[in-house]
Formats: C-alpha cells, sequence, structure tokens
C-alpha cells in the first residue's frame, strides 16, 4: 500500500518537474484567443530591462471578456509596439477579473511603489486619482503636452483644463474623445407593443413602458450590484432636465443628497424596477445584459461600448442586432463626462527610459489612428477627428444609429461614476439601492445615507 | 480487508437496523446536498447563456462544447493545469513534511514556551489572508521571488500552517507512548521514532492534512492573482475569471472553466482517499 | 526521554521547529506586525503613516456597520459550533459503520469543499435567483405558481440564505472526524458489544468521547473560517441588503478598495484576531484539548 502512496506522490512531483521545465521554454506560449497577449510574449524576468536597447514597458490591462474595449486593447498593443519597434515594446499583463481586482492589485503595487508605468481608466475610481496626485505619484505631462502640437491639437480643451493642477502640471492626460450614453431598445418589441418611436418625455416613456407591459415584455433591464449603473445612468438623466439638477452633477464629491432632483431621481429608479424582472434586484449587470440579449427585455440604460455584444452568437441569437435601436433618455438627453474625467496617467516608478516609453502610449492614444479606431469601435467621438465616410461604411448598424443620436442631443450630463465618491457609489448604492426597491426604506432615507457615507468619505480622506 | 468483518459484528445487532435506517436518511441528504450542485454545473456548461438564465433544470436543448472551446481558446488550459499542479502538489509535500515534524515536537516533547509557541502558530489560522495582501506582496518582493511559482507555493505553505499542526499535534498526542518507549530501548535515535515509528501510523492525519492543504492550494484565488503577471505562472482556477468580469457575461465557459478545473481535483482526492482509507485499516493502534 | 542526552533533545526540538517557525515569521509575523502598526496610523496606502493612537479603534464601536458585522459573526459563530460540526461529526460516525454506500458518499460529500468558495457562491446565486431559480422553482411546485422570493437580496431571508451557501458543507470535518474513528481500535467495540452496548449507545459512550479532541479541533477550524468568511459573501450580497450580512472580513477588504484606509482595515483585522484568540482559547478549555485523549 504504501508504495502505491508513494508512486501517486513521485508521480505528482515528475509532473510538475517536467512543468516547471515546460514553463521556462514556453516563454512564447500565448494565450490564443481574443486577448492573446503578443506584447508579453517575452520572458524577461526584469520589468524594465533595456536589454538589446529596446526599453520594456510595463503595463496591466484588464481582460475585458467580450465587449469592445477587448478589441481595442488588443489594437493598442499591436499598433505601439509596430510603431515603436526596436525602441519600446509594451509588456502587457493581463488581469483576468473584475474592476475590484484590478483596483486591488494596483493598490497592492502602489504602496510598494511598483505601480504599472502605464495607468488607464483612472475615471472608474477619481478619488484613488487625486491621492495618485496628490503624493507625487505620476509625471507631470506638461512638457510633453506643450512640446507636442498634435497632441494639443487632438486634446478637448475643457479636459485639458480639468487635467492641469492649480500650479499648472499635469498629471493625468486629458481626453482626446467622449463617449454618449442613451440606451439600447429593442425595437421589435416597440413595434408589437404600438410604439411608434422611442419617447421623448417621461410621460410618454411610463406611457411606453405600461404598453410594453401590456403587449407581454419586461420593459427594462436593470441590476442593483456593481453600483447599479443602468438604473443609475437612466435615472441621473432626469436631473438633466433642470438647472438645479445640472448644478448637482457638476459637483465634485457631493455631501448633500438630501436635495429635491435626488428624491425625485429615486423615485424614478423605484418606479422604474417595478417594469423590470425579478432578478434585477439583487442581479448583476451580466444578469441584465443577457436578459436584454435574449429578448427577455425591451429596453438597456448602457454605453456604446456593449454593441460588440449584441452580434456575438455567444449571447445574441442571429439576427439580433437588426432588431436594436439606440435611443436618447427622455429629453432629448445623453450622458457624457465631457472629458471632465482623469483618464490615463505615468507612473514615477520607473526609470526615465521607461516613462517616456509610457508617454508616447499616452500620446499614441492621442493619434488620429487610434481615435478614428476607437471612435468606430468603442463609440468614443472626437471633434477633431471626423468620421470619414468609409468609417461610417464601416460601423455596425447600431453604432451608425447610435452616432445619428449623438448629432441630435439637446442636453447632456455629467456621469455620476465620475462625480461621486466611491464609499457612496460603492457601499450605499450597491447594498441600499436593494431596499428601497423593497420599500424597506424610503428615498428620503436613502439620500440620507448617501450624504451619510458622503460626509464619512469627505473627513476620512481629510485623514 | 480482513479487518473489514471486524468492524461491523454490529451488523448483527437489533438497534442497527433502526441507525441504518435514520442513517441513511441522513446520508441522502449529504448526496442530495453534495452531488446537485456538481450535476447542474456540469448540465449548465452544455448550455447556452439563455437556457441557463431561463430555466433551472431544464436539459440542454443541443448539448454542445462550445463552453469548452471558448474555455480552451481563452487560456492556455494544459500549461494551466500543470502549473496549478506543480504549485498545490509541492505545497503539500512540503507543508506535511515540515508541519509533521514541528507538530510532533509540539505533541511530544517537553520543552520551555512549548506551549506559547504552539499559541502563536496556531494563530496563524485567525490571520484573514484577504486583509495581509500589501505585507505578502512586499515580502514577496524583497525575496525577489514575484511572479513565480516559488511565491505561492510559500505563501499557500504558510496558508496551510494552522490546519496542519493542528490535525497532525491531536492525532499525535493520541498516540500511546509506549510505542515511542519500545523503539527508544531498542536502541532507536530521536529522527528514527519520528520517521519509523510516529509517521506510519499516523497516516491518517498526515493524509488528512494532505488533501486539504491540496485541495486549499489548488482553489486560491486571489493571492494567485496578485503575486504572479505572466502567463506560464497563472493558475487554472483564475481562468474562471475570464467569464466572471463584470463586463462579460458568458456563463457557458465559465461553468465549462469551472468543470476543468475541478475535475483533476475530485480526481486525486478520490485517488488519494481509496489509498489511505486501505492502509490506514492495518494503523488502528488507538484506544 | 530518559535515553535521549537532554541537550541533543533539544538539538532535534530547534531542528524540528525550525522550518514551520521560518514560515510563520515570514508569512504571518512580519504582516501582522505591519499590520497592528499601520492599525494606530491613518495610513491610506501612500507613503506617509500618520500615527492617530487608537482612534481607528474608537472608530470601530461607533461604526454601525461593525456592530451589525459582529452580531453576523457571533450568530454564525454559533451556527458554526451547534449545525456545521455536529452534523460533520454526525455523517462521520455514520460513516465509519461502513453501510453499503459509504465509499462513495463520503467521496460525493468533499466535492462541494473541492470546488472554491467563490464558484459555490456564484451556484448559490443560480439557485437563489427569484424568477429561474432552483429552489423557487420547486418551491412553486408546493406553495403554488405565484411564490416569489428574492432569497439573497430580501432582508427577511438574506442572512438565512447566505448561512445555507457553507452550513451542510461540513466534508471538512468528517474527513478528520473520519479517520480519527476508524482508527479507533475494534477491540473496544467488541468489548462494549459483549457488555451489551447497542450501536447508538457505543456512538455516545464511546466513540464521540473519544473524538472530544478532534471535535474541539473542528470547532475551532469552523467558528475561524466562519471569521474569515469572504468570497461566498462577496460574490453574493456583498454584505447586503443594508448590513444584513455582513461582516469582518468583508468589511475590512472593502475599506481598502473602496476607501483606501489602509489603517482601519487593519485595526479590524487586529479586533478580528483577539476574538478568534479569545474564542480558541475557551473551546481549547471546553474540550480539554491540550489532555491527551487517554487521560
Amino acid at each position: 500500500m504504501k508504495k502505491t502512496w508513494l508512486g501517486i506522490i513521485s508521480a505528482i512531483l515528475v509532473l510538475s518537474l517536467v512543468a516547471c521545465a515546460g514553463g521556462q521554454n514556453s516563454g512564447t506560449e500565448q494565450n490564443a484567443g481574443t486577448n492573446a497577449a503578443q506584447g508579453s510574449g517575452q520572458q524577461s524576468a526584469a520589468p524594465s530591462g533595456t536589454s538589446s536597447g529596446v526599453v520594456k514597458v510595463p503595463i496591466m490591462m484588464r481582460n475585458a471578456g467580450n465587449d469592445s474595449q477587448a478589441v481595442i486593447n488588443e489594437f493598442m498593443v499591436e499598433n505601439y509596439n509596430k510603431l515603436y519597434e526596436g525602441q519600446y515594446e509594451l509588456e502587457v499583463e493581463w488581469l483576468p477579473g473584475v474592476a475590484e481586482d484590478y483596483r486591488t492589485k494596483l493598490k497592492m503595487l502602489n504602496a510598494s511603489n511598483d505601480l504599472p508605468a502605464w495607468l488607464y481608466d483612472l475615471h472608474a475610481e477619481t478619488a484613488f486619482a487625486e491621492l495618485l496626485i496628490q503624493n507625487n505619484r505620476l509625471v507631470d505631462l506638461k512638457p510633453h503636452f506643450d512640446a507636442s502640437p498634435e497632441w494639443q491639437r487632438m486634446a478637448i480643451p475643457e479636459s485639458v483644463e480639468f487635467n492641469t493642477t492649480a500650479d499648472g502640471k499635469m498629471y493625468t492626460s486629458p481626453a482626446v474623445s467622449t463617449e454618449y450614453v442613451g440606451i439600447f431598445y429593442n425595437k421589435e418589441h416597440f413595434q408589437n407593443a404600438g410604439i411608434a418611436s422611442f419617447p421623448e418625455t417621461w410621460d410618454d416613456f411610463w406611457d411606453a413602458c405600461n404598453k410594453l407591459k401590456a403587449a407581454g415584455y419586461t420593459p427594462l433591464s436593470l441590476h442593483t450590484t456593481e453600483t447599479g449603473w443602468c438604473p443609475m445612468l437612466l435615472g441621473t438623466s432626469t436631473m438633466a432636465l433642470s438647472d438645479e439638477g445640472q448644478a448637482f452633477m457638476n459637483q465634485m464629491f457631493p455631501t448633500d443628497f438630501n436635495v429635491p432632483v435626488v428624491i425625485n431621481m429615486l423615485d424614478v429608479i423605484t418606479r422604474l424596477f417595478t417594469y423590470s424582472t425579478a432578478d434585477a434586484v439583487g442581479g448583476n449587470y451580466a444578469l441584465a445584459a443577457n436578459n436584454f440579449c435574449s429578448g427577455n427585455t425591451s429596453m438597456i440604460p448602457n454605453g456604446p461600448w456593449m454593441v460588440a455584444s449584441l452580434s456575438d452568437p455567444q449571447f445574441a441569437p442571429e439576427g439580433f442586432e437588426e432588431k436594436v435601436g439606440y435611443a436618447m433618455y427622455p429629453g432629448k438627453t445623453m450622458l457624457s463626462n465631457q472629458g471632465k474625467i482623469y483618464e490615463m496617467a505615468v507612473s514615477v516608478d520607473h526609470p526615465e527610459e521607461v516613462q517616456l516609453g509610457a508617454i508616447e502610449l499616452v500620446k499614441y492614444r492621442a493619434s488620429e489612428e487610434f481615435i478614428r479606431f476607437n471612435a468606430v469601435h468603442a463609440g468614443y467621438f472626437s471633434t477633431v477627428v471626423p468620421l470619414t465616410d468609409e468609417d461610417m461604411e464601416s460601423l455596425s448598424p447600431v453604432m451608425r444609429e447610435y452616432a445619428a443620436r449623438v448629432l441630435e442631443i439637446e442636453r447632456t450630463l455629467l456621469r455620476y461614476q465620475a462625480q461621486w465618491d466611491p464609499l457612496t457609489q460603492n457601499e450605499v448604492i450597491s447594498t441600499e439601492l436593494v431596499s428601497l426597491i423593497n420599500g424597506t426604506i424610503t428615498s428620503e432615507e436613502m439620500a440620507t445615507k448617501m450624504s451619510e457615507s458622503a460626509a464619512k468619505f469627505a473627513t476620512d480622506s481629510q485623514g | 480487508m480482513r479487518a473489514k468483518t471486524k468492524t461491523i459484528p454490529l451488523l448483527r445487532d437489533k438497534t442497527f437496523a433502526i441507525y441504518a435506517v435514520l442513517g441513511y436518511i441522513v446520508l441522502l441528504f449529504v448526496l442530495l446536498v453534495s452531488i446537485a450542485p456538481l450535476i447542474w454545473v456540469l448540465l449548465s456548461s452544455f448550455k447556452t447563456n439563455n437556457e441557463i438564465l431561463s430555466s433551472a433544470f431544464s436539459l440542454p436543448h443541443s448539448p454542445s462544447l462550445v463552453g469548452y472551446r471558448i474555455a480552451s481558446d481563452t487560456a492556455n488550459i494544459p500549461m494551466r493545469f500543470l502549473t496549478s499542479l506543480t504549485v498545490a502538489s509541492s505545497t503539500t509535500v512540503v507543508s506535511v513534511f515540515i508541519y509533521s515534524m514541528a507538530a510532533y515536537v509540539l505533541a511530544r516533547c517537553e520543552f520551555k514556551l512549548r506551549n506559547a509557541i504552539f499559541g502563536l502558530l496556531i494563530c496563524s489560522l485567525l490571520i484573514p489572508s484577504n486583509a495581509m495582501i500589501q505585507p505578502i506582496y512586499s515580502t514577496i518582493k524583497a525575496l525577489g521571488l514575484y511572479d513565480t511559482k516559488f511565491a505561492l507555493i510559500l505563501v499557500y505553505t504558510g496558508f496551510a500552517m494552522a490546519m496542519c499542526l493542528f490535525l497532525m499535534k491531536s492525532y499525535f498526542q493520541s498516540i500511546p507512548k509506549e510505542l515511542e518507549e519500545a523503539a527508544t530501548i531498542e536502541g532507536a535515535g530521536f529522527f528514527t521514532v519520528f520517521w519509523k515509528v510516529i509517521l506510519p501510523i499516523s497516516k491518517p492525519a498526515l493524509a488528512s492534512s494532505a488533501i486539504l492543504t491540496f485541495i486549499n492550494s489548488w482553489n486560491e484565488l486571489l493571492y494567485a492573482l496578485l503575486l504572479t503577471s505572466k502567463e506560464v505562472n497563472r493558475t487554472l482556477p483564475l481562468t474562471m475569471k475570464y467569464f466572471t468580469s463584470m463586463f462579460s457575461f458568458n456563463f457557458t465557459p465559465m461553468f465549462a472553466a469551472l468543470v476543468m478545473c475541478i475535475a483533476p481535483t475530485i480526481l486525486i482526492y478520490v485517488l488519494l482517499q481509496e489509498q489511505i482509507m486501505e492502509s490506514m485499516v492495518a494503523g488502528s493502534v488507538k484506544g | 526521554m530518559s535515553k535521549f542526552k537532554k541537550s541533543g533533545k533539544n538539538i532535534y526540538i530547534a531542528l524540528f521547529l525550525t522550518p514551520a517557525l521560518f514560515m510563520f515569521i515570514l508569512i504571518y509575523l512580519w504582516p501582522l506586525c505591519l499590520s497592528i502598526i499601520s492599525s494606530f496610523t491613518s495610513w491610506d496606502g501612500f507613503t506617509s503613516m500618520k500615527f492617530i493612537g487608537l482612534r481607528n479603534y474608537r472608530e470601530l464601536f461607533n461604526d454601525s456597520k461593525f456592530l451589525a458585522a459582529l452580531w453576523n459573526t457571533f450568530r454564525w459563530a454559533l451556527a458554526a459550533a451547534f449545525i456545521h460540526v455536529p452534523f460533520g461529526v454526525l455523517v462521520a460516525l455514520i460513516l465509519s459503520k461502513k453501510m453499503i454506500g459509504w465509499r462513495f458518499v463520503r467521496s460525493a460529500f468533499m466535492i462541494p469543499n473541492i470546488i472554491s468558495q467563490s464558484a459555490m457562491a456564484i451556484l448559490f446565486t443560480f439557485i437563489f435567483r427569484p424568477d429561474a431559480g432552483i429552489l423557487n422553482s420547486v418551491l412553486r411546485v408546493f406553495m403554488g405558481p405565484d411564490f416569489n422570493a428574492n432569497w439573497l437580496h430580501d432582508s427577511k431571508y438574506a442572512f438565512l440564505a447566505l448561512t445555507q451557501i457553507w452550513l451542510w458543507f461540513a466534508a471538512v470535518i468528517t474527513l478528520i472526524t473520519l479517520s480519527e474513528i476508524l482508527s479507533i481500535s475494534p477491540e473496544l467495540y467488541e468489548a462494549a458489544k459483549i457488555d451489551g452496548a447497542n450501536v447508538f449507545q457505543i456512538d455516545i459512550f464511546i466513540n464521540i468521547p473519544l473524538l472530544r479532541n478532534i471535535i474541539g479541533t473542528g470547532v475551532i477550524i469552523a467558528i475561524t473560517s466562519v471569521f474569515k468568511m469572504f468570497d461566498i459573501i462577496y460574490m453574493t450580497t456583498n454584505g447586503g441588503p443594508g448590513n444584513s450580512t455582513i461582516n469582518l472580513a468583508v468589511m475590512s477588504v472593502n475599506a481598502i478598495i473602496i476607501q483606501n484606509k489602509f489603517g482601519y482595515a487593519n485595526a479590524i483585522g487586529i479586533f478580528l484576531l483577539i476574538l478568534g484568540v479569545l474564542v480558541m482559547s475557551m473551546t481549547m478549555r471546553g474540550f480539554r484539548m491540550n489532555k491527551s485523549a487517554m487521560d
């Protein structure tokens, strides 16, 4: 008996050794799928080695799964490496998992001064971006920006202003294009329910919801986890209609949510959930998106980045994309950050030549080639680089409709994700939205909880 | 096998019939809660997203291997399997070896600070690993082990400490002292007693420790993600994460990845378990 | 002891303990020191570590979330000690009779523990889903087609529903108990049988007392894993609705990844540690675990 037992252990050990040896030789091994990491093939242990004259620029990106972000990331890595061949090379760590995993790892690396050379999507957590700036963790991009007329031409002026600090430094890169967030809807459902076009006022919107319900459809795909962004986007859009609302959303880290516009928004959100699926309460975005793509629901408020999923056979039945339209929120409103966000930055944790490589990456993302690609695939539009007819041709039908809607916008509103503090978003909304919808707490109580957490965040960040 | 008849003389007991009925009711419940989830996962890995979401019980309409194909296209499954196997089995061997030594000394030898040392080591059971990310990372980094399999082996060996010590110490304590004394009289040294007398009769405890260590290291996700960055050092269970990320909602390959990830562990468990149980029949020394 | 030279033995003791102590220092002691130090600071993950004395700890006891987490942890610990562990021991006792099919059940019971906790959590979100969830589908057969309950996200049920994700999966307890029972000498049972004991009496009067040590170990393992329970909560309710399923581990991690409050998070961790030491020493005393089974 003992022998068999030992046999198994030694077999495992032999296998392990093989694995180790295999691992060493498989440096050029790559994940063959959509997220193929061509750039990370090199087995260099030193993150910023300068062997053979090529400067390795270590960066970290989320594996975004099936949305347009994956296509864009891949395009970026491939083209940057081609453009700077022999000079710079991106060394990508692909991080599978949710945004929390990315943040956790980023914070872990940061606390040991090991940030990746290039940081992106900083607007996902404005508060963290501000800490990075305050603690001198980022490279000042201003001299490079001033030295590049091309970059200046592309940058959105409001964004340049937003990303320039009081003492004239630029630690975060200005945005060069903007996306607009509206709502996807199922034209077939609307037609069958006798609704001619997407409603332009809130009264018509509720009317349409009732009609859809009467026709046997569940009107809305919503969710409450992950800061409940689908209902929150649609809900906050009500604030675009009033000056008070606009003023409220223009605040960075508001601390008083006990205002009529917010109470009204929360009432609207509560009402929205009466038109949604039962699993929306406590559900995540994945469920909501799946319900829409399977034709179980008629609308989902979401950004244009979702377009890629609509034609993916894994998520939507064939021909589904043709049934989908893109609309503005009632009041001809779309949400947009108008460039008033932190986007990319270069960390100080690497030698100067690596920093320069990372700055080139920031500049590459402000190049016409990249802006055009980003517009076609993710709906980020630039006023400097208009889409050519050829680009328009290559747009998917939904994306073309999105582009048309953008031209008709009458009101825009900043997005709550970049404006509100992380505590309110992640703790209060993610756990209390459920109670609000279940009727355990009222809109006023919810607003009070939001105010409390915002105040707590404010005192905490003062130390 | 001979011992088997020895352990069930109770079968002839009248009350045993009642015991058996009640016992089977409990075991049936156990089977239900254990197998049902597995079957559901297995079925789901052959369904489409829509089928998974729309109905709980339905069988897959047209069972397909698409999920498995996507999962194995996304990540190099064989390579990840070997990485996981290397990490989990090395952790297991190292842990059982070093902690059995420590547990033996703590269980059997009288020395100053014995209880203090045991208490200290056991405290490791209480330290939440999720809250130690930062210091552990800086340690691993300082040792130059970031993004290596050794880092994971080291950390998982640490995580296995309390469980192994607990199981082995309480087992060693219950071995009659006469056994060691007899061996000592025959002239066996300290190490020989441990290696030739204690370890062979402690297989149940060693095996339990080994199984639990293996499973825990195999399943660990957080540190596997945080302490590695190259594809060669990513473990198999991380594959699941590709399909659970926020913007992605592909359940079919997620369940397929889950099946591919747990199948080897179940196999290894069943194999080891059989070995252990066989070898244990001869080892009943207590009482 | 008499046969060993005292000094020679001490060298062996040191030799045998060194690797484990080395691991402890590397993986636990240094992080622990850092945690303790930073729990007295307002460290936000950036370079400055400002000393603020006991403020983090004072803040803890004024945090309604903390009190809710403590209360939940307490209830879960009770469930672990009085349901989870006894259930695992019960299954081990039944399995030890080696009735037909016992090997299969033994292996099957381990499967949910082989599946990682985060995967179990995902699985249970499908079981507890309100519309097409497995549980509601079954209940509708008995309660009528209109029955609906959002198990994980209705504050009435959330705590209970979350408990079900781990409560019955006691295979670890069963595994360690079973291997202990199987090493009990059959002669004991023979003797008891001759004295006229039936199978129930054998379990209660012979097996359970002999298992005292391992049951104590099981209680400690179960309670501490409840203290540290993270993935199950994080992947299902993240503590909600309200604070009805929050615990200290989730609170501590969220303090870092949402608020950058490393110092506060570590204060929670240290509190958890102190609480754990108390519970552990109480359990060890309760089960008289430092005495060997023979005493």
